[in-house]
C-alpha cells in the first residue's frame, strides 16, 4: 500500500491539500483539500501494512468508534485508489466497491 | 463518510485564509531582467550588458532553494516572470523543481520562445496557467512597439503548441498609443482562439529604472491619458459583455456603488497600515537578485534572500509593509472601489506612498462619465 508520489501533500495556513504533479497534473489540474481526518489518513498510507492497521491509528488518534473509522478509511482511501492516488491496497483488488469485510 | 472535496471557490478561500494568518501563498520569482524584446513601456527589462553589470541571475540550486524555504513558509502559488523567463538558462530545472515541491506554477511569457520542447515539458506536467502578453494582431504592431518584427507570427506559433497540449492559456493585452486601436483585433483573436483576455489600460511609470513620473524623468508617451485609458476601459467592458442587458445591468452597478460610497462614506476615515492589497500580507515579489519585496514595482522595504532565511525575511517584509500608509483621501474616495491606485502606484507616480495620484483621479472621473454617458445611450436606444 502506497501513495502515488506525483500527488504533493502540503500544509497551508491550517488546511491541508494535495497537489497533483507531472502526469497526475493531466487528470486534474487543481487541487485536492483533505479534512483533518483524511490528511492523518493520507499519511499512514505509507507506513500501514493495511487498512484494518490504519482503522486501529484512527481510532487511537481520535475518538472514533470502529465502524466509522472502518467506514472512514476504506471510503475515502477507495475514492482515491479508483483515480490511482493511492496503489497497491489489495482489499480493494479483491473487493471491488471499497466496502468493509 | 469523507469524500474529495470539490475544488469550487476553495482557492478562493484558502487565499483568505493566508490574508487572515500573514501566510505568503502567493509569489512572484522575476527569474532575470533581459528579454528577447523591447517594448516600449517595460518597467524591468535591461540588456545583457547592463544586467552583468548590476549583478548575475541566480542559478537554479538558489532559486530551488528560495522556493523550499517560501513552501515551508506557505507558498503555494509561484509565478515565474522576467524579462522573458524562457531566457533562463535553468527555466526547465526550475519550473520542474517548483512542481516537484508541490507548487502551482503559473508563467508569464511573451510566448515567441514557446518550443515544441517547452510545451512538452508543459504538457506533461501542467502549470496553473501559462499568461501570454500579446501585444497587438500582426507583425507590424509587433516591430513597431516591440522592435521584434517576428513577434506576432511567433506568438500565435507559440499558442497553438499550448492549445494541442490542452495547457491553460490566457491572454494578457495592455493597451499603449502603439496598440490601442487594435483591441477589436486582439478580442477577436482570443474568441477564435477561445482563450480568455484581459486588457488593462493602465501602466505604471517604469519607476525601477529611475525617477518618478512627477518628477519629469519619465517621459509620458509610452501610455494613454487618464481619459484615453478610461475610454479604452469603458470599450474593453462592453466588449466583455455580449448581452445588452446584462451590460447595462452592470453599469448601473458600478454607478450606484459610487454614489453610495459619495453619500455614506465618512471622508475623515484614516487608512490602516499597509498597501489595501495582499502586498506584504499574502503575496510577494523576489527579484532577479534575490532580493524579496512585497510588490514588483517597489524596491523597498527589501531584504536579501542571498544573505536572510525566507522566513525572517518575510517577517521583516510584512511587517514594514504593514507601516506604510496611503492616502486618507484615496481611502475615503467615492472611486475606491473601481481605482487602480495603492502605495506602490502613488510612490512610483509621484515619489510618496501617502499621495493622491493624479493620473487615477482623472482617470476614474472619466470612467464614471463616460459610463453615465454610455448607459444614458443604451436606455434611449432600448425605449
Amino acid at each position: 500500500m502506497k501513495t502515488n508520489s506525483e500527488y504533493m501533500l502540503r500544509k497551508i495556513a491550517g488546511e491541508t491539500i494535495l497537489i497533483p504533479t507531472g502526469s497526475a497534473s493531466q487528470k486534474l489540474n487543481g487541487m485536492i483539500r483533505l479534512t483533518e481526518t483524511a490528511a492523518f489518513i493520507w499519511q499512514q498510507v505509507d507506513t500501514a501494512s493495511d487498512l484494518a492497521e490504519i482503522v486501529e491509528r484512527l481510532q487511537e488518534e481520535y475518538e472514533v468508534d470502529r465502524e466509522t473509522a472502518n467506514q472512514d478509511v476504506h471510503g475515502f482511501l477507495y475514492q482515491l485508489y479508483i483515480r490511482d492516488i493511492v496503489r497497491d491496497i489489495p482489499e480493494f483488488e479483491e473487493n471491488p466497491g471499497g466496502e468493509k469485510q | 463518510m469523507l469524500t474529495i472535496q470539490p475544488n469550487d471557490g476553495y482557492e478562493k478561500y484558502l487565499f483568505e485564509r493566508a490574508y487572515d494568518t500573514h501566510t505568503p501563498i502567493s509569489g512572484t520569482f522575476e527569474l532575470l531582467p533581459t528579454c528577447n524584446m523591447d517594448c516600449r513601456m517595460c518597467y524591468i527589462r535591461i540588456s545583457p550588458e547592463e544586467m552583468r553589470r548590476q549583478g548575475r541571475m541566480l542559478s537554479a540550486g538558489e532559486w530551488l532553494r528560495i522556493g523550499r524555504q517560501a513552501g515551508e513558509a506557505g507558498a503555494l502559488f509561484i509565478l515565474l516572470t522576467g524579462g522573458e523567463p524562457l531566457l533562463h538558462p535553468e527555466f526547465r530545472e526550475i519550473y520542474k523543481g517548483l512542481r516537484a515541491l508541490g507548487m502551482c506554477v503559473t508563467v508569464n511569457t511573451n510566448g515567441t520562445l514557446i518550443t515544441e520542447e517547452i510545451a512538452d515539458m508543459w504538457g506533461s506536467d501542467l502549470p496553473r496557467r501559462i499568461n501570454i502578453s500579446l501585444y497587438g494582431s500582426s507583425d507590424e504592431i509587433y516591430g513597431e512597439f516591440c522592435r521584434n518584427p517576428q513577434g506576432f507570427t511567433q506568438v500565435m506559433r507559440g499558442i497553438r503548441l499550448l492549445k494541442e497540449r490542452n495547457i491553460p492559456v490566457k491572454l494578457n493585452c495592455t493597451l499603449t498609443p502603439w496598440n490601442r486601436d487594435d483591441m477589436d483585433n486582439i478580442i477577436r483573436i482570443s474568441e477564435e482562439l477561445e482563450v480568455p483576455v484581459s486588457i488593462p489600460t493602465y501602466l505604471f511609470p517604469p519607476a525601477r529604472k529611475g525617477g518618478c513620473a512627477a518628477c519629469g524623468e519619465t517621459p509620458e508617451e509610452y501610455r494613454l491619458t487618464p481619459q484615453e485609458a478610461a475610454r479604452e476601459q469603458v470599450k474593453a467592458l462592453w466588449r466583455a459583455y455580449h448581452d445588452d442587458w446584462d451590460y447595462r445591468e452592470n453599469l448601473q452597478k458600478i454607478l450606484d456603488e459610487i454614489q453610495e460610497r459619495e453619500k455614506n462614506s465618512d471622508k475623515n476615515v484614516l487608512p490602516p497600515g499597509g498597501f489595501l492589497c495582499s502586498a506584504g500580507v499574502r503575496s510577494f515579489w523576489v527579484n532577479w537578485k534575490g532580493v524579496l519585496t512585497p510588490c514588483g514595482m517597489m524596491t523597498t522595504p527589501a531584504q536579501d534572500l542571498q544573505t536572510m532565511d525566507f522566513a525572517s525575511a518575510w517577517r521583516d517584509i510584512s511587517e514594514a509593509s504593514s507601516r506604510i500608509f496611503t492616502s486618507a483621501k484615496c481611502f475615503n474616495c467615492k472611486y475606491r472601489k473601481i481605482c487602480q491606485t495603492c502605495a506602490a502606484s502613488a510612490r512610483a507616480e509621484t515619489g510618496d506612498d501617502g499621495n493622491t495620484v493624479p493620473y487615477h483621479c482623472e482617470m476614474c472621473r472619466e470612467y464614471e462619465r463616460l459610463l453615465k454617458e454610455h448607459l444614458k445611450e443604451i436606455q434611449e436606444e432600448a425605449t
